[in-house]
């Protein structure tokens, strides 16, 4: 399972996160900010659990891009991890 | 202030030495000389072709943005001796939310002269206000292809439409506050020609300064073909229509009179090092200077800052020559 998290009130706008994994995230035309599709948020966090591991790689350069250091990725398959 | 003489009296002032010694006295009688070129956030929201955002291994290496605190820092130890504060340099600031913010720094540090450079495609009517009301004097402006289709194909992601409204917004701004709108213009082989367009489709008198340049390689940028040979012969010619639209539109015209001297080196660069102060989330312009518990004055006495400037007028060019030289033409001005 991987596990996304956004935490969506620091996000600047840079949409390398869209770039990087476009089937888990989109820019919102309102605010200018990322949206984590299908999450659910909490506080602010905003975070999707998916069985489906071959999003990990996406998720896991959009985590690396972000400029501003506020997605994370873990994956509970040990043969991934950042 | 107008910071473009300044430029000009640089360019006319040929002699190193002369310079060295002109910073000597203005550091010593604790003077404003530096510019200080600062990048608050390190991302971009658009892929320009002829830009290093189009590398994606480059992009993942840019990390962070100031808070608020820091940048209280930074203007507390270096904005009271900067000639000039330039907000974005190598990354776009509008992505930075309290931008009108640093404005304000600068205006509280009595900064002459505040620009910030743009893509301009974040900007709004509104955002455009609140930096003016803050104290903004310029707006340099990225524009890299004259027509829709050109521009949108080197300014990757960037709308045109946007890009008018903004230029067209500054025009109506422009009666109720006073500040300079500049674009700079990157040319190669494949935008080169349409700039004889240029004043069809952007009005002269929505703009005061125009800076025309030649690509540089800057990394692994997607557009690589830095080869500007094909555009020697016919490049005097187009820049001095140029030249005489500006000069009846009273705009000042900042491009190289030839493409016949672009490898060899600026010759007005010589001083780049001891006034170009470049600041970022990650690295803070020299070596060893603690900005959070210094300030400039007191970190340039603890360096022997004043006699490095002093015995730089006995030094001749080439002992000079290893120093940073950031533009690979010489500025002619109109």
């Amino acid at each position: 399972m991987v596990i996304v998290t956004l935490q969506r009130k620091k996000c600047i706008g840079c949409t390398y996160c869209v770039e990087m994994a476009p089937n888990q995230f989109q820019m919102s035309k309102k605010d200018g900010k990322t949206v984590l599709l299908h999450a659910e948020g909490k506080k602010g966090f905003f975070t999707i659990k998916h069985n489906d591991d071959t999003i990990f790689d996406a998720c896991e350069n959009a985590s690396k891009a972000c400029p501003v250091k506020i997605i994370s990725v873990k994956t509970t398959n040990k043969n991934n991890h950042i | 202030m107008n910071v473009y003489r300044l430029l000009r009296l640089n360019r006319k002032i040929k002699n190193h030495r002369i310079k060295f010694l002109g910073l000597f006295l203005l550091h010593k009688f604790n003077k404003r000389y530096l510019a200080v070129n600062l990048d608050p956030v390190m991302a971009c929201n658009l892929r320009c072709k002829m830009c290093y955002f189009t590398d994606d291994d480059y992009v993942k290496t840019l990390k962070g943005q100031f808070k608020d605190k820091d940048l209280d820092l930074v203007a507390k130890s270096i904005f009271s001796r900067a000639l000039k504060l330039q907000i974005g340099c190598g990354t776009e600031p509008t992505l930075y939310k309290n931008l009108a913010r640093i404005v304000e720094l600068g205006k509280r540090y009595k900064v002459p002269y505040i620009s910030i450079t743009t893509n301009a495609n974040l900007l709004t009517e509104e955002k455009i206000e609140e930096l003016l009301k803050a104290g903004l004097d310029e707006f340099t402006i990225s524009l890299h292809g004259v027509t829709k289709k050109s521009y949108e194909n080197f300014m990757k992601k960037a709308s045109y439409e946007k890009f008018q409204n903004v230029f067209n917004t500054f025009a109506r701004l422009k009666s109720k506050h006073r500040f300079k709108v500049r674009i700079n213009y990157t040319f190669n082989k494949d935008n080169f020609y349409e700039l004889n367009d240029f004043f069809a489709h952007f009005s002269a008198k929505n703009f005061d300064i125009l800076q025309i340049r030649p690509i540089q390689n800057i990394g692994n940028t997607e557009y690589n073909d830095f080869d500007l040979s094909t555009l020697t012969e016919d490049y005097p010619k187009l820049i001095q229509s140029i030249r005489e639209a500006c000069r009846q539109n009273n705009i000042v015209l900042m491009a190289p009179s030839t493409l016949a001297g672009l490898t060899n080196e600026n010759q007005s660069s010589f001083v780049f090092d001891y006034t170009f102060c470049y600041v970022s989330p990650n690295s803070f312009w020299k070596e060893g200077f603690n900005w959070r518990q210094e300030s400039f004055n007191e970190f340039s006495k603890r360096i022997g800052w004043s006699q490095t400037l002093f015995s730089n007028i006995f030094k001749s060019k080439a002992k000079l020559r290893s120093l940073s030289n950031k533009l690979n033409y010489e500025i002619e001005f109109s």
